[in-house]
């Protein structure tokens, strides 16, 4: 039965897992094993996926969780820090409106607020729909992406001095 | 709704997991903006791309029973001990096999409790469960074949499987599955054929059943596949003797 359904998933939701894998590590293979990484991580929580239609968000969570671990442990998509910046001038809300440089910076930024920032800033989610995919209250969406504007600020300063 | 509706609600509309109104202001929204278009476009690619060439390679390997998880349970300790003590007294000359390139393999049996490593030309007995680990060095597909003395051929990963399976090409990994040793006396030859690219396990079995119908020398003395290229291949030979 666990085989069926994961299979299941796979065929379902397995393409939409890889663009969005392939999105995020700009890779076609990195994304295909990203892919497969992230199903063998299903199979292991298999007992705590929520039904079929609401499965994807889930399997997306795992998605992202695995290529930000990719991206800041190989950083396949960071580029050195001198590139960072032509930043000088630019007000916070200019700076996190780039999804590139927010991409390079979440590769850098503490762990807690990586897929925050990421999904808010790159993927343009909304406070209430991250909170309901992370499982987590609003307020602390607030404070989380709070504090990634505080780190993108004092990196990108710290950069460009 | 920001200036772009997210990659997830996106998504969410192609499957239909969006509420009437969300899916309204979603569309609007792409009706109007290129850039989001341009987006669901590379997406759509992407999704075409996995359906064509990754799914039909890559499902295999989700999709096999795992009938042994008991035992891979059981064993993994076993596994730790037995690899240390390798490790430490390197008094076992073979038992790891080792390619040129890199890639590794170690063969563990368990015979009632006791779990060991199995040597080149040791002596198993009908019964025997066999476990792998392996360490690809890179290469990202594995076949595991075998050719006995009453000239069968298998597949024991993926098992059964028809082509090579996916591995990470950058982990030791312990393969899912046991082989329970037959009652099939005489020597039986495994290859592991480490690859960039699936091999038609069909094509394998066929070069096999070829060494086969020469007879237990031949299998004993075959160590490599001819036909078999581009591929880093591991070979050890066994006895099966009756239990």
């Amino acid at each position: 039965m666990g085989e069926d359904r994961l299979v299941e998933l796979y065929r379902r939701y397995g393409p939409y897992v890889y663009a969005r894998c392939w999105r995020m590590l700009s890779d076609d293979a990195a994304a295909e094993d990203a892919t497969q990484e992230t199903f063998m991580r299903v199979q292991r929580h298999l007992d705590k996926a929520p039904n079929l239609d609401a499965a994807l968000g889930w399997i997306y969570r795992i998605a992202t969780n695995y290529c930000l671990n990719e991206i800041r442990d190989r950083r396949l998509r960071p580029e050195p820090s001198d590139e960072l910046p032509e930043v000088i001038g630019r007000s916070s809300e200019e700076l996190l409106a780039d999804r590139d440089l927010v991409a390079r910076l979440v590769a850098r930024a503490p762990e807690k607020l990586r897929v925050v920032a990421w999904l808010h800033h790159v993927d343009g989610m909304e406070h209430h729909e991250l909170a309901a995919l992370l499982e987590i209250t609003r307020q602390t969406v607030t404070n989380r992406l709070d504090a990634f504007a505080t780190f993108a600020r004092k990196y990108v300063r710290r950069t460009s001095a | 709704m920001k200036s772009h509706p997210s990659s997830l609600a996106m998504d969410r509309l192609s499957i239909g997991a969006l509420t009437p109104d969300e899916a309204a202001r979603v569309r609007k929204h792409l009706e109007a903006c290129a850039t989001c278009r341009e987006r669901v476009a590379e997406d759509e690619a992407a999704r075409a791309r996995f359906t064509r060439s990754v799914l039909p390679r890559r499902l295999p390997a989700l999709a096999r029973p795992r009938r042994w998880t008991r035992f891979v349970f059981a064993l993994a300790p076993a596994v730790v001990v037995v690899t240390l003590i390798l490790i430490i007294s390197r008094r076992q000359p073979g038992s790891e096999l080792a390619g040129k390139g890199g890639a590794t393999m170690q063969v563990f049996a368990r015979r009632g409790e006791r779990v060991f490593l199995v040597a080149d030309r040791s002596t198993l007995r009908s019964g025997d469960e066999l476990r792998f680990v392996v360490q690809p060095a890179g290469r990202r597909f594995l076949l595991v074949s075998s050719i006995d003395g009453a000239g069968h051929s298998s597949v024991y990963y993926p098992f059964d499987g028809r082509a090579s399976g996916a591995l990470d090409p950058r982990a030791r990994t312990e393969l899912p599955d046991t082989v329970r040793l037959d009652t099939a006396p005489g020597p039986e030859r495994l290859f592991a054929l480490f690859t960039d690219a699936p091999l038609d396990a069909a094509d394998v079995r066929k070069e096999l059943d070829a060494i086969g119908a020469h007879g237990g020398e031949a299998i004993r003395a075959t160590t490599t596949l001819a036909r078999v290229e581009r591929a880093e291949q591991l070979s050890l030979v066994f006895e099966k003797e009756p239990r």
